[in-house]
């Protein structure tokens, strides 16, 4: 699938781009201004435009800019425009809108969820054609009896059906996961994060390096245990102070709570602004929804003040559209 | 000067920061995220910046006359002489409240007369970096959250 980025270039290179490409998407074009945008989807239609709308200046110039976009598929509304989400919300051919800041991971792990839906809409059959009623098939013709085996001019075999979604099967099945979380503020959830998604991966049974890069041992009292310099395992997880060394298994998952900034290791760092929510980490970290992150052994839940606060109100709310 | 520190984030230590100020009529200095800067919708100076100015008194004149804040920045490290220069003849005139965050400054360690710990009692973690502090500094006022309560009982001990 081919893809369009249009928004903050710094930020599109820096973020989105990595994500798109680690999970096998083609990212045919950044586009950082309207006008690029504009060029790059009519030189490429059948890529999927992912459109921040800061890139306009007011709700309604982005909304009637994207809505001239045959191939959009998911908008970011910036901090602000929560009162415009219906006007986004109806764009012809949108399927996903998510709210700023916005996890990138996860706006990919949208985008491949939702591949089926958007590979025939790439084909010009309309919007949101896979949600749509769609028009019955013809009748097949009915059997003549004098001729067995000929039956008058068959219909052309359909097509072959586009490479079918993945929704649903890991995004990084096989692949050692690296992942980081930062909260630009205290008390965010981000350590809580980090436990969370330690505790999923150590659920499919291999091992699972949680790190604390701000070796303040938070991660270690999380878990009940005294902070050390020494790794510790608990359950599932072996926990250590600071970043990975050399001597990590290549094998292993690496889950890192940043704290206040991203780290220096190479890790898709995921921002977090709110208290998440398990399925949302789920998401993150490409695992389907069906499955379920261990047993009470691979490491410790969120804490009951975690889970009120998780819910429907998350960093980023996606827009569900239906037609 | 009134250090303030959290033992952990999300436990108020902005927010008492912040009450802190305007009890004292103070002025802030942001050692943290800059939201005590932006909290009390002062307009702030960089404190790299305003270590810069030779005309210490006047600089000080017009922090105090604007109510004004300020934000430590990790330049601030490199010109610590300077700085703390500025922030101890601030000092002298009127309080100033270091929001510290989780990690304050070390520079500032020496220059603080009170220190403030805000924890959450509930919270384990914040129970752990609330007794590491406290050891760090000793006859800190320590506080569990940011109610109204909590702030009227910490006025009162800061006064006395």
């Amino acid at each position: 699938m081919k893809v369009i980025l249009a928004g903050d270039e710094g930020e599109l290179h820096h973020s989105a781009y990595p994500a798109f490409a680690a999970a096998g998407l083609d990212v045919e074009a950044v586009a950082g201004t309207p006008e690029a945008l504009t060029a790059f989807a009519a030189a490429f239609p059948d890529a999927v435009v992912v459109a921040d709308a800061a890139l306009f200046g007011t709700p309604a110039e982005a909304r009637s800019a994207l809505a001239a976009l045959p191939n959009l598929k998911v908008v970011i509304l910036p901090q602000g425009w929560e009162a415009h989400r219906d006007g986004f919300a109806t764009l012809p051919g949108l399927l996903a809108g998510f709210f700023a800041p916005v996890s990138w991971p996860e706006v990919v792990a949208e985008v491949r969820a939702r591949a089926v839906a958007l590979m025939p809409a790439a084909q010009g059959t309309g919007t949101g054609a896979a949600a749509g009623p769609a028009a019955p098939p013809p009748p097949p013709p009915p059997p003549n009896p004098t001729a067995p085996g000929a039956g008058g001019p068959r219909p052309a075999p359909a097509p072959a059906a586009p490479t079918p979604a993945r929704a649903g099967e890991p995004a990084r099945s096989g692949r050692p996961v690296r992942v980081g979380f930062w909260g630009s503020r205290g008390g965010v959830g981000t350590s809580t994060a980090a436990l969370t998604a330690a505790r999923m991966l150590a659920g499919r049974g291999r091992p699972v390096l949680l790190c604390d890069a701000t070796r303040r041992g938070d991660l270690h009292l999380m878990l009940g245990v005294e902070p050390t310099e020494t790794p510790v395992r608990v359950g599932g997880v072996v926990v250590r102070m600071g970043l990975p060394e050399d001597d990590t298994p290549n094998s292993a998952d690496i889950v890192i709570d940043g704290g206040r900034a991203r780290r220096n290791f190479n890790a898709e760092w995921v921002e977090v602004s709110r208290p998440l929510s398990e399925e949302r980490i789920r998401r993150i970290l490409g695992l389907p929804p069906e499955e379920r992150g261990g047993d009470g052994d691979s490491g410790p839940r969120p804490t009951p003040t975690a889970r009120r606060r998780t819910g429907p109100r998350l960093g980023f709310v996606r827009v569900e559209w239906t037609e | 000067m009134i250090l303030v520190v959290g033992a952990k984030g999300g436990v108020g230590t902005t927010t008492v920061a912040a009450a802190l100020v305007r009890a004292l009529r103070g002025v802030g200095l942001d050692a943290a995220d800059g939201q005590l800067a932006a909290r009390l919708e002062r307009p702030a100076l960089l404190l790299s910046e305003a270590a810069m100015e030779r005309r210490t008194q006047d600089l000080v004149d017009r922090i105090t006359r604007r109510h004004l804040s300020l934000v430590w920045s990790p330049e601030c490290a490199f010109l610590s002489d300077l700085a703390l220069r500025l922030l101890r003849a601030l000092d002298e005139r009127v309080d100033v409240v270091v929001d510290g965050g989780i990690e304050p400054p070390p520079e500032l360690n020496g220059l603080c007369r009170q220190v403030v710990i805000v924890s959450d009692s509930e919270n384990p973690v914040a129970r752990y970096h609330e007794q590491r502090l406290a050891q760090k500094y000793p006859g800190a006022h320590i506080i569990h959250g940011a109610g109204k309560e909590q702030l009227e009982s910490l006025l009162t001990a800061i006064a006395r």
